[in-house]
């Protein structure tokens, strides 16, 4: 079993990009869970969810997810509270220059406010990331398709689909890794 | 034709809903059940679903408007969660005396002070001598296919039906659910023949009966609760016939002659089948025993699962205050078994793991604890 951790503030669509991703695995074949964690919901607090996927076994774990395989992480003011296995894989949202100190663990970052910005996603304030990260992430971890991406975000967006499918499209192009 | 989507257990439960051919939902939103009813109001108001909700100002007043439903004949719906539930506490008696095939879903989630929104089951464990049948879900697709039976048992005995989910861990936890077309249709829209208010023939209800009448209809409702579990059987055997899962009051997985056996509901018995896992592996032979139904209690089947097992350990996410854990309590009362220990664990939501168990157990076979205490640890 694999665990993600989806790392962000409130308002910044966490729930939502954690449900997408649960059902892009689960178009893929996973056995899947989505495990959201919910508090005093306010915007611009930490917002965290987790999806949990298996190649064949039903999974049965029915609590929070402490240290994740996976961790995309949608505002680097979080990362000092964020945990990851020590082989992992980390997706950040950042336009920094983030160099990458002691750790085993795989690195990835792309600039997803500037992606959704300039297609008009969100305000400056509050870009709307969640897609151009699941595009960046797919890329980053390269099992699942973007084709089904695609598909999980006409599902669950609708009318905007368009614009977040190439939000995800631009940030799978320039996503790199440290 | 069925189709599999990854949904959470109070879609699962508005999903049933609408096919379920209910009549009547009253229902006051509580966090964590409003995702139910406001799945269901969006079914209404897409008109995908041909249901009269009414809303309502309180859960007193939604459990009341669900009997007056019931008593004109419609097939009736509601949920709601912890506060509100006890805030309903009353009418459930009413309802259930009253003989009214209504279900409903109770999202479980801990009862203040202090302030929870989190999963905890004192609140429909608390609930549990209001006459009412008690099933408790304990992951998304379970939510969806009690719905089925539970409006086929409620009707069939004339006994209200509570369908418990944990709060979060079972109610918003997303995961694959088969959902069914019309393959359901034939099951669920039997509707057994019952009295009903009648202008024509006009009856009360809920009159007041001097002791001679009290006691038998007490002692009649009472052998209607406990035949819900031979009516649960049937129910579910039919309902298999076409799902191909086939519920039971009590489910066991593991080793069948286990030294221990760990006794869960709910969310922690879906956690405890990796608990088994890791027991089995480390050579220490274990078992899980389900409870899907605590009322009517499943006294026979439990027997059945820990007759002979020399180690039982109940994981309760419940509080009797100056008591202990209400499962614990009722597993070894009934059974009258001397080597039952309880742990109550969990509660406001406090994760509760595989290996939190796995430990429990170690040190209930090692002897090191010995009583009844609380699964706790400072982290």
């Amino acid at each position: 079993m694999k665990e993600i951790g989806l790392h962000g503030r409130g308002g910044q669509g966490i729930v939502l990009s954690g449900e997408m991703l649960a059902n892009v695995y689960f178009y893929e074949g996973y056995q899947v869970q989505f495990m959201p964690s919910y508090g005093a919901e306010r915007r611009g607090s930490p917002s965290n969810a987790y999806v949990r996927i298996d190649e064949d076994k039903r999974i049965y774990s029915r609590y929070t997810v402490e240290v994740p395989d996976e961790v995309v992480v949608f505002n680097t003011s979080l990362l000092e509270n964020i945990k990851v296995k020590e082989n992992g894989v980390v997706l950040l949202n950042t336009s920094g220059d983030i160099k990458k100190t002691n750790t085993k663990a795989r690195i990835f970052a792309v600039d997803a406010n500037s992606i959704a910005l300039s297609l008009s996603l969100g305000t400056p304030a509050m870009p709307i990331i969640n897609t151009a990260l699941l595009g960046a992430f797919c890329k980053a971890v390269g099992n699942y398709s973007f084709e089904n991406l695609s598909r999980v975000i006409e599902d669950k967006i609708g009318k905007k689909a368009d614009i977040n499918i190439e939000a995800a499209r631009i940030a799978f192009d320039k996503v790199r890794e440290l | 034709m069925s189709k599999k989507i990854v949904i959470g257990g109070n879609d699962a439960i508005a999903y049933a809903a609408k096919q379920s051919s209910i009549d009547v939902i009253s229902a006051y939103p509580i966090t964590p059940q409003t995702s139910i009813i406001e799945k269901i109001a969006d079914f209404i108001s897409s008109g995908e679903m041909k249901t009269r909700f009414i809303k309502v100002e309180s859960e007193h007043s939604a459990m009341a408007a669900a009997m007056g439903a019931s008593i004109a004949g419609s097939r009736v719906f509601t949920a709601t969660s912890s506060q509100g539930l006890l805030l309903m506490h009353e009418v459930l008696h009413w309802a259930s005396g009253a003989r009214l095939p209504i279900v409903m879903a109770n999202a479980n989630r801990a009862v203040a002070p202090p302030w929870s929104i989190w999963a905890e089951q004192t609140d429909s464990l608390s609930q549990r001598d209001t006459g009412w049948v008690q099933l408790y879900a304990s992951n998304a697709q379970e939510a969806y296919d009690y719905m089925f039976i539970s409006f086929r048992v409620a009707e069939k005995i004339r006994i209200p039906v509570m369908i418990c989910m944990d709060g979060f861990l079972v109610t918003h936890t997303k995961e694959p659910v088969e959902i069914f077309e019309g393959e359901i249709d034939d099951y669920i829209n039997i509707k057994e023949k019952r009295d009903i208010l009648d202008v024509e023939n006009p009856q009360a209800y809920g009159a007041l009966a001097f002791p001679k009448d009290y006691m038998p209809i007490k002692m009649e409702q009472h052998k209607a609760v406990m035949s819900a579990s031979d009516v649960f059987k049937d129910m579910s055997k039919k309902y298999a016939d076409i799902t191909k899962r086939h519920y039971k009051a009590v489910e066991t997985y593991g080793k069948n002659d286990a030294d221990i056996a760990i006794v869960a509901m709910g969310s922690i018995s879906e956690t405890a089948h990796y608990a088994v896992d890791i027991l089995n592996e480390s050579s220490i032979k274990a078992k899980l025993v389900k409870i899907n139904m605590f009322r009517p209690f499943p006294k026979q089947e439990l027997q059945t699962a820990l007759n002979r097992t020399k180690h039982i350990i109940v994981f309760d996410r419940d509080i009797s205050h100056g008591k202990g854990g209400i499962i614990k309590d009722e597993v070894a009362g009934s059974l009258g078994l001397g080597n039952v220990i309880g742990f109550v664990c969990g509660l406001g939501g406090v994760d509760v793991t595989e290996q939190d168990m796995v430990n429990a157990a170690n040190d209930v076979i090692n002897g090191k604890i010995k009583e009844d205490g609380f699964l706790w640890s400072e982290k």
